[in-house]
């Protein structure tokens, strides 16, 4: 009865993530397969891939202007792909190796501030998307910005210049230093720390421990920290939108997709976007692959019953460590504080701090965007989308979870692999796989069925798309959470109920979920949350409907598209983030305090 | 030869908060002695091996190996080495790699590293395996390559704390003579640490009860056995039922308490007539015989190889006994009681 039952979710889940994840994605190849002769060419154009000495001419320049020297960092421009990989390999470096020192101060030392330190370093979890981005433009800007305000508060006589693709990779460094962090910690808080005592004892000082157990055992957790960064990065719109003004910023893979859904409401098909789709896609499979396998060897390592990380009071090593942990983490808080602080600003554009704050402004734009129908549109959409998809992702994560965990077979395997895969899926290849399926699939129904049609043409009704992209892309997060649940829970706890005569259907829902109910509400709760920030899908199918009234963007896309358009629409974008982050803070509040399970991006 | 230490503490204490995992303590181990540490979960046992070796600080008191404090010095300075209950193997690292770890951090050439860590692993019983990985061994296996790697840096003292509490029972018998062998040959001082009498007895020269944070006896394991200093250290050393009564009589050293019908016992500590006392039953030490003793219901009777455990009702009071036939349920069993310790409660 319970194999049956097991067999049909296995099945249900398989056909799920078949239809909505694997089909699309595989109908990019076998369209970039039937326009070979269209892409082929791509590749050997420099603005694809360039890597002549050309390419780095501009990467940085030093010249003194006067009694001042001026530093202009641009990164080089190697192409589209090229530009990319760098970008998300800089970024993915940088974050792992100022993660790691985070989390070794906060795992490995015992100094007052710690507690305050966790909270500022997981701060900017909480995600508002494009105006953290603005804000870190604002502290870059070359003549009034924060940055050369300090510096030059500090007598230096240093002008720092951050433009481009390096001002992109800086933005992204500070929005996603907390994914590093909180994933490197918790693998370095998860080595039992008597094998560390044990090298201790056997004449390993703190450091020397640390480095041959500690690290060598959090590596999988560092590699997956690295990995994860890395395919948001080269995944990211945000940053790349915010600093267009350089066109360097815009020869970014990412930027390339965006930019052509933005063009494309005459649904006019390109060759070249899908080429980008599918690298971007390769590159980011081929980081989680690689990741995943190394994950394996870990479990080893790791911890039943959670211990305290062994600690010690820090040298001038471990002071030095501290404080660099406290200037990063401040710096990485500084655009979210900044952010909120823009909700009640009258100006920031041309100084180096925000001027003119008031309550009564705040409470204006927040009123501006709750009643306005634009605005309200947009939350609507969000919380509708939000909402269908949170219920599809519920309903497919308990299906999916109870086959992964009860289903005897490879194919288990398969579809807890298939489910985890999103998490290295791009959104803009999701978006642009269901853009191009869709598309022709709904012309192909138009003559028979012309309903049907309609709802998953994605120029008329992009909300299909979208939803059942949100549903795919966040489904591992409540899988996780759901499937974690159930392996905590003995199997012989169901069987007993069996034995009574239950059926698994009834077993399930009088037994199995009200013992697992904290991990399926904490998964949904995760799931709506992201869905409810989620920038890919939202700003590229969002927009496919255009900008009237009726429009289709999801709060996310509204913002972008204020951002880019009116000095006002900057503070009104600020007003729709605030509520964002007023949504999350609540989640992260649910999840950890009142469900006591846990919440982040945690492989 | 490795040069090995007495150890001492001097009114050891630790303490969390309001509660003291381990109490005043004050122990002497003699160099080459394989030393005991006896008592049930949570007693303080594991701390007070954590504060020797340096792993804990103490609240109070001192430390001193071979006359010598120690109490402040890092563990990394105190050359001891200690296997944990979990063994604490590194995963990432092979056998060999484990074991020799203790050595590259002496910074020993190569050649030697490889040879000491060859006749460790021979000493126990593992050649062949030091390419493998700790998962890839069995549990006694596993917990051999922990004594290794603690033997092979040649400690002044080797601090085992329930080495065998991970491995089934006829491997815990074979493998704690194979403990008492190798730190024999070796002759380093070993403290011991275990929940189980029997093991304890079995590896130890001298053996320390703990109770509660505090020591409660030191001695031998026949000393301990045979005259349990108080009531704990007798109810927990073999199978033993503690009652309360009276004294009703007394001669020299021996006393008779009136537990609902008379035992003579031993007095351990000064009992008067007229006293509430506590008196130690040990199984072993009730027999059932033909005639005379006391008058009980057999309650219970099961086989456990060789003798059968009975649970007896003797007007009221609830004893162990063995018997070599099987009593039925119900039936009525007269018994003597030999060997009875009485004590203040």
């Amino acid at each position: 009865m319970r194999q049956r039952f097991v067999s049909a979710a296995l099945a249900a889940g398989l056909a799920f993530l078949l239809a909505f994840l694997v089909s699309p994605i595989a109908y990019i190849f076998y369209y970039i397969y039937t326009q070979l002769a269209a892409v082929a060419p791509l590749l050997a154009s420099p603005y694809y891939f360039d890597v002549s000495p050309a390419a780095f001419q501009n990467a940085f320049q030093i010249e003194r202007a006067g009694s001042v020297y001026r530093l202009v960092l641009n990164g080089p421009d190697m192409g589209v792909i090229a530009n990319s990989l760098w970008v998300g390999l800089t970024v993915a470096l940088a974050d792992t190796l100022l993660g790691l020192a985070i989390a070794f101060a906060l795992a490995k030392y015992e100094f007052r501030g710690r507690t305050a330190l966790g909270i500022v370093a997981a701060a900017p979890l909480i995600v508002v998307p494009f105006v953290t981005a603005y804000v870190i433009r604002i502290f870059l800007n070359p003549l009034w910005g924060t940055l050369n305000w300090a510096i030059s508060s500090l007598g230096i006589p240093l002008r720092v210049e951050i433009r481009g693709l390096a001002a992109v990779a800086l933005a992204q460094m500070f929005l996603y230093l907390p994914i590093a962090y909180l994933n490197i910690y918790t693998a370095v808080s998860r080595v039992d720390p008597t094998l560390e005592e044990v090298a201790n004892n056997l004449g390993a000082s703190g450091s020397r421990a640390a480095r041959d157990i500690v690290l060598r055992l959090a590596t999988p957790g560092i590699a997956a920290a690295f990995t994860l960064v890395f395919i948001m990065s080269i995944d990211d719109i945000a940053a790349p939108i915010i600093f267009q003004d350089y066109p360097e910023a815009r020869k970014l893979m990412s930027y390339q997709i965006y930019q052509y859904f933005i063009s494309s409401i005459s649904g006019q098909i390109s060759p070249a976007t899908a080429l980008l789709a599918l690298i971007l896609l390769a590159v980011s499979l081929a980081a989680f692959l690689a990741v995943r396998r190394y994950v394996g060897l870990s479990q080893y390592a790791m911890l039943v019953r959670q211990l305290r990380p062994r600690s010690y009071r820090p040298g001038p090593g471990g002071y030095a460590l501290i404080a660099l942990s406290f200037l990063v983490v401040i710096a990485a808080a500084a655009p979210l504080a900044g952010a909120l602080v823009l909700v009640f600003a009258d100006r920031w554009a041309s100084s180096p701090l925000p001027s003119g704050l008031s309550p009564s402004l705040g409470l204006d734009r927040l009123e501006t965007v709750l009643t306005n129908p634009y605005y309200v549109r947009g939350i609507e959409n969000t919380v509708v989308y939000s909402l269908t998809a949170t219920a599809a992702v519920v309903v497919m994560g308990i299906l999916i979870s109870v086959a992964a965990a009860r289903f005897r077979g490879r194919a288990a395997g398969v579809l807890d692999a298939l489910a985890t895969a999103p998490i290295a899926i791009p959104g803009l290849v999701v978006a642009y796989s269901y853009f191009l399926a869709l598309l022709p699939l709904s012309g192909w129904l138009a003559g028979c069925c012309p309903d049907i049609a309609h709802i998953i043409n994605p120029l008329d009704n992009p909300a299909t798309a979208i939803v059942i992209g949100y549903s795919v892309r966040k489904l591992p997060f409540a899988v996780r959470s759901m499937y974690a649940g159930l392996q905590q829970l003995h199997i012989s706890t169901e069987e007993v109920s069996l034995n009574l005569g239950a059926s698994y259907g009834r077993t399930l829902a009088s037994v199995v979920l009200p013992l697992i109910r904290n991990n399926v509400i904490s998964g949904a709760l995760i799931a709506f949350v992201y869905m409810t920030s989620e920038v890919s899908l939202g700003v590229t199918l969002g927009s496919l409907k255009g900008l009237g009234y009726d429009h289709a963007m999801p709060i996310t896309a509204v913002m972008s598209v204020d951002i880019q358009g009116s000095v006002n629409g900057l503070f009104y974008a600020a007003a729709l983030g605030l509520i964002l982050a007023l949504i999350q803070i609540a989640a992260i509040l649910l999840v950890t305090r009142v469900l006591k399970t846990r919440y982040g991006f945690i492989v | 030869m490795i040069a090995v230490v007495s150890v001492r503490t001097e009114k050891l204490t630790k303490r969390y908060g309001d509660i003291y995992a381990v109490r005043d303590v004050d122990l002497e181990v003699r160099d080459g002695e394989i030393f005991a540490v006896l008592g049930p979960s949570g007693c303080g046992k594991t701390t007070l091996l954590r504060l020797i070796a340096g792993l804990e600080e103490p609240s109070s008191g001192r430390i001193y190996f071979d006359g010598r404090d120690v109490t402040d010095l890092p563990t990394q300075k105190r050359n001891t080495a200690i296997v944990p209950q979990t063994w604490a193997l590194w995963p990432h690292m092979t056998i060999f790699d484990n074991v020799a770890y203790g050595l590259k951090l002496r910074k020993l050439p190569r050649a030697e590293i490889g040879a000491r860590v060859r006749r460790m692993l021979e000493l126990v019983g593992l050649s062949g395996l030091e390419r493998r990985r700790p998962y890839e061994l069995s549990g006694g296996q596993q917990q051999r390559v922990a004594l290794a790697r603690a033997l092979v840096v040649e400690p002044s003292l080797l601090l085992l704390d329930e080495p065998l509490a991970n491995l089934d029972a006829k491997l815990r018998l074979e493998l704690r003579g194979e403990v008492r062998r190798i730190a024999k040959e070796l002759s380093i001082t070993t403290i011991y640490v275990t929940h189980d009498q029997e093991e304890a007895f079995a590896v130890a020269d001298r053996v320390a009860v703990m109770n509660a944070g505090s020591v409660r006896q030191v001695g031998s394991p026949e000393e301990i056995y045979r005259r349990p200093a108080d009531v704990f250290v007798a109810s927990f050393i073999g199978r033993a039922r503690a009652v309360h009564g009276v004294v009703v009589d007394r001669s020299g050293a021996m006393v008779t308490v009136d537990v609902g019908f008379p035992i003579n016992a031993e007095a351990v500590q000064d009992l008067a007539v007229g006293e509430r006392a506590v008196v130690v039953v040990r199984q072993g030490s009730i027999r059932m015989v033909q005639d005379g003793g006391i008058a009980c219901r057999v309650v219970d009777a099961r086989f456990l190889g060789g003798t059968y455990h009975v649970d007896l009702d003797c007007g009221g009071v609830r004893l162990p006994a063995e018997s070599d036939s099987a009593p039925r349920p119900g039936e009525l069993v007269r018994v003597a009681i030999k060997g009875a310790l009485a004590y203040r409660p």
